[in-house]
């Protein structure tokens, strides 16, 4: 159930965007850690609980395996891997944020979402030179909140050809 | 004309006769190979004239000026041909074919942009015009209402007083002393109603394939509903037993499982088509290559009635066609090599289909030169492939699988192994992507015969749902050849690798995690299984823990993202929701030998 109210707010929020100006950028952001992520929020499907996921033979250790999406087989990929940081367990705040990319359904885990966000595009700067704990590669720009970091991260990059070339040489 | 028809009702009439045109294009292009070998056959000779002039006919009507004039002058010299006052020559095919060729790309024209897009016909009528010429009797005086350019046609037979509202050469007993060119006198409004009765004669009806591809999708999900339904029912059987309700309830899946699988083969059969949709056109291509190398090959056709899914149909075409060119380039020899050789001048090639169980098995065979294993052998070596030693122990067949290597593709090496190899990496490549299987067997000088195995279907399969470690994995269940008992003490080294003893021959194991996962082979349990799987004529034993049963699986892609996992075919969603990954059998002697 939880599940549905989640996707019933960000779908709504998903339609007010189309509306907003154009200035304005909303953001699903999510805690990988300490460090809080955002993604456009028209990229995103839903967010759902993890379920069972089937491992994958001879896919990169990030890939976490497929899931069963409504009759769909969708790649999930573990975020924390996916940036080289520290594995951590699973608990009641995990989810996958499934996301709609290059024409693909994927989900990426991450330690839980935190809110919908509604930013002005000039907020966004480059990626800067400080250190986080992301390879800058992955990293669209970021943005400064009241008391914090965002990090708005370029999904296409996250799942990125590379990998997939690798993959299919493998 | 067009404007008594509402625009749509317009369209839909362009649709049909597109389709039409289509069938009456790839029969005429059959038939006209046929009729150049055998001249005599009026018979075929006035299904060849009655295609075109139902082509003529319709277009007509619909306004196709172009395609309406060639069809004329086709019809001219068919129907000269018709009346032996020409003779069927080799290059009068040629002008024939040539004519059918832009015929195609006419309308082809008319499929992709909606109307007759302008061409300059000016040469092929030439060439039409040129070839009754050469032969015209004197007697016969030149057909009266022959139009003066192409975009004359219509509008003249158009002012004719419409004296038949039966066409008699539908008829199939026509004489072949024709009645004096009734259709000529036919106008458009007569051949209009004719068209539209022809259509509506038919007892098929035509459907989007997208419709037949979502009913089928539908049909995928029945069958896991009905799975998991049946395993409910297992279940709630084994804690109730004995109770009424649960006698009611077995009886009402049982019943829902029965229809499922009805309803799953009845859809399954909505989609087959005949293998001769694809053989069609091969008389033509062996004909082309026949004449263009100076060789004379026949082309037998065995099977064609034989039915496969349509995507296989799709995609196994390509394939085909490059065996049947090696068989022409490189197998058959010129007349002359033939005959110092005691062959018959006619080289021979047999291209038969048939269904094995749920396999169909399409040969394709010639009498030409065979390869020549030494050869293969000898190039194996030099590419690094094998050592002698190797070699040595391997089998004809097996050497001769070599030519299925990428390396072993580069026209060079081709031409001097004997000419077999061109792309054969690929044609295994396709033919592997569609689960099936392609074999050689050839004999110097005696010929050779390539077998392709393919599934009739690719969305469902049965498979072995096997247990590996903490995975479950599903093996087709076509590539399954037994399952035996591990016996632990039964497994031996051979050159470090591990093999058992079935019956008389030496099987090579490996565990399938081993395969899949590199992970560290551990020691098998007492009640381990060797699921024996073959791939062409190679086969290897994969160790899994359990065997869990069959299971009649639906194939779900798995996305561009992980589509191209090695060993991995793609997942399947069990009766409970999880997903199972299905093994590619052919993917895993890959693995397989770069792991060894």
């Amino acid at each position: 159930m939880a599940r549905i109210k989640e996707v019933e707010t960000v779908t709504s929020v998903a339609g007010a965007a189309k509306n907003a100006g154009e200035d304005i950028l909303q953001l699903v952001s999510f805690k990988i850690g300490e460090e809080e992520f955002g993604v456009d929020i028209l990229k995103v499907q839903e967010i759902n609980r993890l379920v069972e996921i089937t491992r994958v033979p001879r896919s990169p250790d990030f890939v976490e395996g497929v899931i069963n999406l409504r009759g769909k087989v969708i790649p999930i990929i573990d975020l924390r891997k996916r940036f080289m940081m520290e594995a951590r367990e699973s608990d009641k705040d995990t989810r996958i944020v499934v996301v709609y990319i290059k024409g693909q359904v994927m989900g990426m885990i991450v330690d839980g979402v935190s809110e919908v966000l509604r930013l002005p595009k000039d907020t966004i700067e480059p990626p800067p030179d400080i250190a986080t704990s992301v390879d800058s590669e992955y990293i669209q720009g970021v943005a400064m909140l009241e008391d914090r970091l965002l990090i708005f991260l370029d999904l296409s990059r996250v799942f990125s050809e590379k990998e997939r070339i690798a993959l299919s040489q493998m | 004309m067009a404007d008594d028809f509402a625009l749509d009702e317009m369209q839909a009439i362009v649709d049909e006769f597109m389709v039409e045109a289509d069938e009456l294009m790839s029969q005429l292009d059959a038939d006209l190979v046929t009729i150049e070998k055998t001249p005599d056959d009026l018979e075929l000779l006035n299904r060849i004239f009655r295609s075109a002039h139902t082509i003529k006919g319709t277009s007509g009507f619909l306004g196709f000026t172009n395609l309406s004039s060639l069809t004329h002058h086709m019809e001219d010299v068919l129907n000269r041909l018709r009346k032996s006052e020409l003779t069927l020559s080799a290059d009068l095919m040629d002008v024939l074919l040539e004519s059918v060729d832009i015929l195609k790309e006419m309308l082809a024209d008319i499929a992709n942009e909606g109307h007759e897009v302008d061409r300059d016909l000016t040469d092929i009528l030439a060439k039409l015009e040129s070839v009754q010429g050469e032969a015209e009797p004197p007697s016969q005086d030149k057909h009266e209402d022959k139009p003066d350019s192409p975009k004359a046609v219509s509008s003249k037979t158009k002012k004719k007083i419409p004296e038949e509202t039966t066409e008699p050469l539908s008829d199939d007993n026509a004489k072949v002393t024709a009645p004096s060119q009734p259709q000529e006198k036919k106008t458009d409004e007569v051949r209009k109603k004719e068209f539209l009765e022809r259509r509506k004669a038919d007892k098929t009806i035509r459907v989007d394939v997208q419709r037949l591809d979502s009913l089928m999708d539908m049909v995928g999900e029945l069958v896991l509903g009905r799975n998991a339904l049946v395993q409910l029912e297992r279940k709630i059987g084994a804690r109730w037993e004995g109770e009424d309700e649960i006698e009611k309830l077995n009886q009402a899946s049982t019943q829902v499982s029965f229809i499922t699988t009805e309803l799953q083969m009845a859809v399954m059969q909505l989609r087959m088509l005949p293998v001769g949709n694809v053989f069609n056109k091969f008389p033509r291509v062996v004909r082309d290559l026949a004449r263009d190398q100076g060789k004379k090959i026949d082309l037998k056709l065995i099977g064609e009635d034989t039915e496969l899914d349509k995507t296989v149909i799709e995609e196994i075409g390509d394939p085909l066609v490059h065996l049947i060119r090696n068989s022409c380039d490189h197998g058959i020899e010129t007349p002359d090599v033939r005959k110092e050789l005691g062959k018959p001048e006619n080289g021979t090639i047999e291209l038969t289909a048939a269904q094995e169980g749920s396999n169909i098995v399409i040969t394709i065979s010639d009498d030409g030169r065979g390869i020549d294993v030494d050869r293969v052998a000898e190039k194996a070596i030099e590419k690094g492939l094998a050592t002698t030693d190797e070699i040595a122990a391997m089998s004809d067949r097996d050497i001769m699988r070599f030519i299925f290597n990428p390396g072993f593709s580069t026209a060079a090496v081709v031409t001097d192994v004997s000419g077999r190899g061109v792309g054969m990496d690929v044609v295994r490549t396709n033919i592997e992507k569609l689960n099936g299987t392609i074999d050689i067997e050839s004999e110097k000088n005696q010929g050779t015969k390539m077998t392709i195995k393919l599934p009739l279907t690719l969305a469902i399969i049965q498979g072995l749902l096997v247990k590996s470690g903490d995975d479950i994995f599903v093996i087709p269940l076509s590539a399954v050849s037994e399952t035996v008992k591990l016996n632990p003490d039964a497994v031996s080294f051979v050159n470090k690798k591990e093999v058992i003893r079935l019956r008389d021959t030496v099987l090579p194991v490996l565990n399938l995690r081993e395969i899949l996962f590199t992970e560290p082979s551990y020691d098998e349990q007492e009640t381990s299984y060797v699921v024996v799987v073959g791939f062409a004529e190679k086969r290897l034993g994969l160790i899994v823990d359990e065997l869990l049963g069959q299971e009649e699986v639906v194939i779900k892609s798995m996305g561009d993202y992980l589509g191209n996992t090695p060993g991995i075919a793609g997942a399947t969603i069990m009766g409970d929701g999880r997903i199972r990954l299905i093994v590619d059998v052919g993917g895993l002697f890959k693995l397989v030998s770069s792991l060894m």
